[in-house]
């Protein structure tokens, strides 16, 4: 699991002189989208970073001192098998943004492919992938992903099927907007004209002009999947224990010893809340500076 | 009107097909042998005879092929029985006949609640724009769309105990029974889900009111020298609703999933915590049945939502 993790790279900043430009451009241009994107690359680097900057070992059990408050050995105090849990809210991060980001991945691009295929198509393929698509929709996000997990079994890459899957409905109806709006185009029906087939045309003159919503609308569902992956940790069915994720932290002991340790609810809570607040965020940064029709004030 | 209404009612069905062929596929892929595990409980697998297992099997219907069992449990659900909950051994709908209105009022409760703060708080928000009662209003909103609703409730237990040293009565009782008790049970977890709809639908109305109120007829309302609440409400609102209609229709799906998280919180005995359980214990005829309601929910919520439509705005007509 751990080894997994490293999967998400860095994005490379480094990209010459132009990309530095554009990145400070983008600052000026949206402080508010830069302060998102401060916050996501800071959770990239505490996920990446966990086993260094983590003080303790977030498995490490302490009998003798249950439920210490926050303090000089465990900065947000230690939870009832004495673990401490700032290092468990730190390397919380690492399962929050790896099931995120991979479960984004799969549903907006499981999502892309139904929606372009749908609104490229028309006809009777539409039809048929926008009916499946409605009885998605009929059910909350969260009781599907309920049941898909329950159906798997609960473990870290199941969950990310599921929230990956719960995702498809709603990027495909996005998508497939897009892709009637670029289907109205000339030069699709030029490319067409010369002879490209539907392939080619999908692959290299509607995909590459479907980008900018994707964007938008993948960066937006990675609140939404933290979200969702926290639900599903705090009901018992999404990451088991004992690996450290911030919903399954808040569902036991949270609620258990809220009397007792009140630290061990607070915590887990902000640091999702921060995350999911980044990624907002970033989202709306970039939806108003890809599309100005969408801006709200 | 009437045609209208059948057609929509009718479309449900489809749909509903789809869903029950979802969940059914879904509980089938379940790992393990239900009689199994029903027979072995905690003693091991080693203490069952073939012969057991081949009974309960027969029982369940497990034996049989799939498209039977499915055609079976479709026909059960259409003459209202659907089969024994394999916990309880308690008729399902029996027991989901005392879950539903719990769910239901606690959805219905958050999302009236919810309106009543949100409209107004968007409104405000709207016509004092970059006032600090603004940015006070937005910055409780954009939290809100951040702190998961599990979160929220947590807090609001934990502060309970903590400063006031009060939890809610436990045992559940009805609004019927004693509306007092119900309401001190219920009002909490319906606060604490209501503040992503809050959040979310205060945010669009502002967005909405501010785009309507550069319009035209807004400015003829103003210098015909309407009141200010008449230009605000019958004029500027009434037309910005439409879309802020429809995200209380998506928001309202959220809702119904976020009550399975409140009612563990606030341990009320309604579906969500019920499905929860259900899955944990494999409870397959249970978790079918209750997944069926949550997407009949939905569709009443957005057959409510479009016949809405028409009355805000007498243009939209149902003969299309």
């Amino acid at each position: 699991m751990q080894r997994d993790t490293s999967l998400v790279s860095t994005p490379s900043l480094a990209g010459g002189v132009r990309a530095f430009a554009r990145l400070r451009a983008f600052v000026r241009g949206s402080p508010i989208g830069a302060v998102g994107g401060a916050i996501g690359l800071i959770m990239l680097l505490t996920a990446i970073l966990a086993p260094v900057i983590a003080p303790q070992d977030p498995y490490r059990i302490n009998y003798d001192r249950l439920f210490a408050p926050p303090g000089a050995r465990f900065l947000l105090g230690s939870d009832e098998f004495g673990r401490d849990v700032l290092s468990r809210v730190i390397y919380g991060a690492r399962i929050s943004l790896y099931v995120a980001v991979l479960s984004v991945v799969l549903g907006q691009a499981g999502g892309a492919v139904f929606g372009i295929i749908s609104g490229y198509f028309g006809g009777r393929t539409d039809m048929l992938i926008q009916r499946v698509m409605d009885t998605f929709m009929s059910l909350p996000a969260l009781v599907l992903a309920l049941a898909i997990v329950a159906a798997l079994g609960p473990s870290v890459n199941n969950v990310v099927l599921a929230i990956g899957i719960v995702q498809v409905p709603r990027a495909a109806r996005v998508m497939r907007s897009a892709a009637l709006m670029v289907r109205a185009n000339q030069y699709v029906e030029a490319a067409r004209a010369v002879g490209c087939t539907h392939g080619r045309v999908l692959l290299r003159h509607v995909l590459p002009n479907c980008a900018a919503p994707f964007i938008i609308i993948a960066t937006a569902a990675l609140g939404i999947a933290i979200l969702t992956e926290g639900s599903l940790s705090f009901l018992g069915l999404g990451t088991p224990p004992p690996t450290p994720s911030w919903g399954s932290m808040l569902s036991g002991a949270g609620l258990q010893y809220a009397e007792k340790a009140p630290w061990l609810g607070v915590f887990p809570g902000l640091a999702m809340t921060m995350a999911v607040f980044g990624f907002n965020l970033l989202g709306d940064a970039l939806r108003d500076a890809f599309d100005p029709r969408m801006r709200q004030r | 009107m009437g045609q209208y209404l059948a057609r929509r009612l009718l479309m449900f069905v489809p749909v509903l097909l789809g869903v029950s062929l979802l969940i059914f596929g879904l509980m089938r892929v379940l790992p393990g042998d239900v009689a199994m595990m029903i027979l072995a409980g905690n003693s091991g697998e080693g203490s069952v005879s073939q012969a057991q297992l081949q009974t309960l099997r027969h029982q369940l219907g497990t034996d049989r092929p799939i498209y039977e069992q499915y055609g079976r449990w479709i026909w059960g659900l259409a003459t209202l029985d659907a089969g024994r909950s394999l916990k309880t051994d308690q008729p399902v709908l029996d027991e989901i006949q005392r879950r539903f209105p719990i769910t239901l009022e606690l959805a219905v409760l958050t999302g009236v609640i919810a309106t009543i703060i949100a409209l107004p708080l968007g409104v405000v928000s709207a016509i004092r724009q970059d006032t600090w009662l603004d940015y006070a209003m937005r910055f409780i909103s954009i939290a809100g769309l951040a702190a998961p609703t599990f979160w929220i409730g947590t807090l609001m237990i934990l502060a309970m105990v903590r400063f006031f040293d009060w939890i809610p009565p436990l045992g559940f009782s009805s609004v019927f029974d004693d509306p007092v008790t119900n309401m001190q049970q219920i009002i909490w977890p319906a606060l604490a889900l209501g503040y992503h709809f809050v959040a979310v639908v205060s945010r669009m109305t502002r967005s909405q009111m501010l785009e309507v109120m550069r319009q035209d007829y807004i400015r003829t309302a103003w210098s015909k020298g309407l009141r200010e609440r008449l230009v605000i409400y019958r004029h500027a609102l009434k037309n910005a609703l439409i879309p802020i209609v429809t995200l209380m229709g998506i928001q309202f799906a959220f809702l119904l999933g976020g009550t399975v998280i409140m009612e563990t919180i606030f341990v009320i005995p309604g579906l969500g915590r019920s499905l929860v359980e259900s899955i944990t214990y494999r409870d397959y005829p249970m978790v079918q049945v209750i997944v069926m309601l949550f997407a009949l929910v939905i569709l009443v919520s957005n057959l409510l939502v479009d016949l809405v439509y028409a009355w805000l705005d007498p243009r939209i007509s149902f003969q299309a």
